[in-house]
């Protein structure tokens, strides 16, 4: 595939991962639509490198990186807000206002 | 510049028209006769028994958080690996660092009793 | 000098190399030994953090010989990346003091608390003084993952997971937005190298639709970050179900780091294209600036309060990224300056009223505090009036800075709108204010009677040094003001 292809490829997974956060209220599947998000930015990454030279694909390491860390720290704050609310739905925590 | 984009719109155009009719044509078309057996998940197999969404251990998690981490340390190192005799020693002290830190992560996580299974 | 030779980063990152060691040396403390349920170990681990912070500001100090001779690698080690991080030195430092019998009382897992805290703000140093785009990425996740753990960390408490979650969320919404604008940056001028991307886009004319949808991306994902009026929405949840401490060093802190990275991007080095940033900014700057101060009107929770107030705040320093001149430079360092000092200290007032916890947070449970306790009243007082930017305050010399490179380069909508809102927050400072002086605390027979404060040495000497400095910096300012003029970026 060329690389115009590749990056409009990523562009719809990221709108993809955007409109999920959005209109989804699960909370682990808006952060499965935030990793989306990351890993279209990687795949913009890579068919930009094509064009710019290889630093691009030094990048996609450290999001990898960073989305596994957050994938940590997200994972042990929704099982943490389970274990109040029994649920990880966004709608059914209320003592904040949304 | 952009008009070599135009038969890719039109190739998404005519895709999307026709996925949204074909949706909507079967909609309006098809007859609908529902009976209860054709509403089982299986419509001729078992009767399924409890919900198939079980919970299982938290521990998982917490094996599947380390492995993601360690995991991505190769990520880090395998390119290093390869380039060994160019890089030189400063790199190698860096690495080294880095691999360092990564042994502190995990001397915290065994202490904290991340490794546990029970 | 240079960075070819690569150890030249450790003298570079030197501040943050502390900083780390100590962090993760109390890490590993808090897992050395069998008795973890030490009654002092908030004390002695705030001290030991404390000395990190001193030690990182003794490293810093030591950094101005070499200031501006480093300058070809990806860190920046000049005289502005040195002022930020004694901003957020202070304001992490005075974190750490109002934490300490905070953790004590809410039994908070004390090793991780600090560790964290510490870890933030190495980040947030990384963020400020980095030159690329993607260690600036990396600075920003440091700092944003550690305040995610840490508005979470009372596992006891469901709203701070549910503030966690929300701010992890849209953190990491946020983040999403934002490295896909490095990505496209990086795709239309070749690097994620901020002197490149300088070179690349001087000449202006050939700038391309995706060298412009990458700088709104990642102005949208900075806005997110310190919370401007349509991006704001996390905030006073945020704000409100995080622990009192950690509330006041995202207030600081985050907005300090994110601020100075946010000048050094847009106000240096994408200046050349400010014709695709610049419409943006001047209406996130009007619609934060009054919207923000009008929801602020009705808020009763000082913590939703607090929050509205920031966002004010974050409207009124998006003027200074957009009228770029040496003057309004010197008004965003001098405001960060002052609005650290200034909201630390309110936040360790309250931390006092609220005895080390969660209650007591309503604007109505002020009422009655100048009688009993008059010099908690006299700080918080003081410090909302330099909020508010009365002058005699640091506030004042700081809006006025603002004001005037903003009429240096002719935004004189956005001073006018600053001046009403500046006016209209003055109604709900000095309302918290009034409560405090004016009224006599309700004789309600149900709720339990204002328990007697004792102020521990730790809060004594935030809110005395946090008063004398904002007196200071509102009487004396030239001082300051000429040390700021040194480190400046313009100029």
């Amino acid at each position: 595939m060329l690389p115009t292809q590749v990056l409009f490829l990523s562009a719809v997974i990221f709108v993809v991962g955007t409109l999920g956060v959005i209109v989804r209220r699960n909370a682990i599947i808006m952060f499965l639509c935030i990793e989306l998000q990351l890993n279209a930015v990687n795949m913009a990454f890579v068919a930009l490198s094509r064009y710019v030279g290889i630093e691009g694909q030094l990048f996609v390491f450290f999001v990898m990186t960073v989305a596994a860390a957050e994938a940590a720290v997200g994972l042990a704050i929704i099982i943490s807000i389970f274990r109040h609310y029994e649920s990880v739905i966004t709608d059914d925590f209320s003592f904040l206002r949304w | 510049m952009s008009g070599s984009y135009i038969p890719l719109l039109v190739l998404f155009g005519v895709s999307i028209v026709n996925a949204i009719g074909m949706g909507i044509a079967s909609h309006i078309l098809n007859p609908r006769r529902p009976t209860p057996v054709k509403e089982m998940p299986y419509e001729s197999g078992m009767i399924p028994l409890g919900d198939t969404r079980q919970r299982f251990s938290v521990k998982f998690y917490v094996v599947a958080i380390s492995f993601i981490v360690f995991d991505l340390e190769t990520v880090f190192l395998i390119p290093w690996a390869v380039n060994l005799q160019s890089l030189g020693w400063g790199v190698f002290g860096a690495v080294s660092l880095f691999v360092l830190l990564l042994a502190l992560g995990l001397v915290y996580e065994w202490r904290k009793g991340g490794l546990e299974w029970e | 000098m240079s960075f070819l030779n690569q150890w030249n980063y450790f003298l570079a990152l030197g501040p943050q190399a502390i900083l780390t060691t100590f962090a993760i040396g109390i890490l590993l403390f808090g897992v050395s030994r069998n008795n973890t349920s030490d009654e002092h170990q908030g004390w002695l681990l705030g001290r030991i953090s404390l000395a990190g912070v001193i030690a990182a500001g003794i490293v810093n100090a030591g950094l101005y010989p070499f200031a501006d001779r480093l300058s070809d690698g990806i860190v920046a080690v000049d005289r502005y990346a040195l002022f930020s991080n004694w901003v957020l030195l202070l304001g992490s430092a005075m974190a750490i003091l109002i934490s300490i019998s905070y953790v004590e009382k809410q039994r908070i897992q004390v090793p991780e608390y600090f560790a964290l805290l510490l870890f933030a703000t190495v980040g947030l140093m990384l963020m400020t003084a980095s030159l690329d785009l993607m260690l600036v990425f990396i600075g920003l996740e440091i700092a944003s993952i550690s305040v995610y753990a840490l508005a979470t960390i009372d596992q006891r408490s469901p709203k701070g997971s549910e503030a966690g979650l929300k701010y992890f969320l849209l953190g990491a919404f946020s983040t999403g937005i934002f490295l896909y604008g490095v990505a496209l940056i990086y795709g239309s001028t070749g690097s994620a190298n901020l002197t490149e991307i300088l070179n690349a886009t001087v000449d202006a004319d050939d700038t391309g639709v995706m060298l412009i949808t990458g700088v709104i991306m990642l102005a949208v994902g900075f806005c997110f970050k310190v919370g401007v009026v349509p991006f704001h929405m996390w905030t006073p949840d945020v704000y409100q179900g995080s622990p009192m401490p950690i509330t006041g060093y995202m207030s600081v802190a985050i907005k300090a780091g994110a601020f100075f990275t946010f000048y050094r991007i847009f106000g240096i080095y994408l200046d050349n294209i400010q014709f695709s940033w610049g419409t943006v900014f001047w209406w996130l700057a009007l619609v934060t600036m009054i919207g923000a101060n009008l929801v602020a009107l009705v808020q009763n929770n000082i913590k939703r309060l607090l929050a509205y107030s920031g966002i004010a705040h974050s409207g009124y320093l998006l003027i200074t990224v957009l009228a770029n001149n040496t003057t309004s430079e010197s008004g965003l360092l001098y405001y960060l300056a002052v609005y650290t000092v200034a909201n630390m200290g309110l936040f360790a007032g309250f931390v006092l009223v609220a005895n080390h916890a969660e209650h007591r947070v309503e604007v109505s449970d002020y009422a009655g505090l100048g009688s009993k306790q008059p010099f908690i009243a006299m700080a918080l007082t003081v410090f909302l009036l330099s909020l508010g930017g009365f002058p005699a305050t640091g506030g004042f010399i700081g809006k006025i800075l603002i004001l005037r490179g903003a009429l240096e380069d002719n935004y004189l909508l956005l001073a006018i709108a600053l001046v009403i809102s500046t006016l209209i927050s003055y109604w709900y400072y000095l309302r918290l204010a009034w409560f405090m002086w004016m009224k006599e605390q309700a004789a309600t027979p149900n709720t339990e009677k204002a328990p007697e404060i004792e102020i521990p040495l730790a809060l004594k000497l935030v809110l005395a040094v946090s008063l004398v400095l904002i007196v200071y910096a509102g009487i004396f300012p030239s001082q300051l003001i000429g040390f700021i003029e040194t480190s400046l970026l313009k100029g």
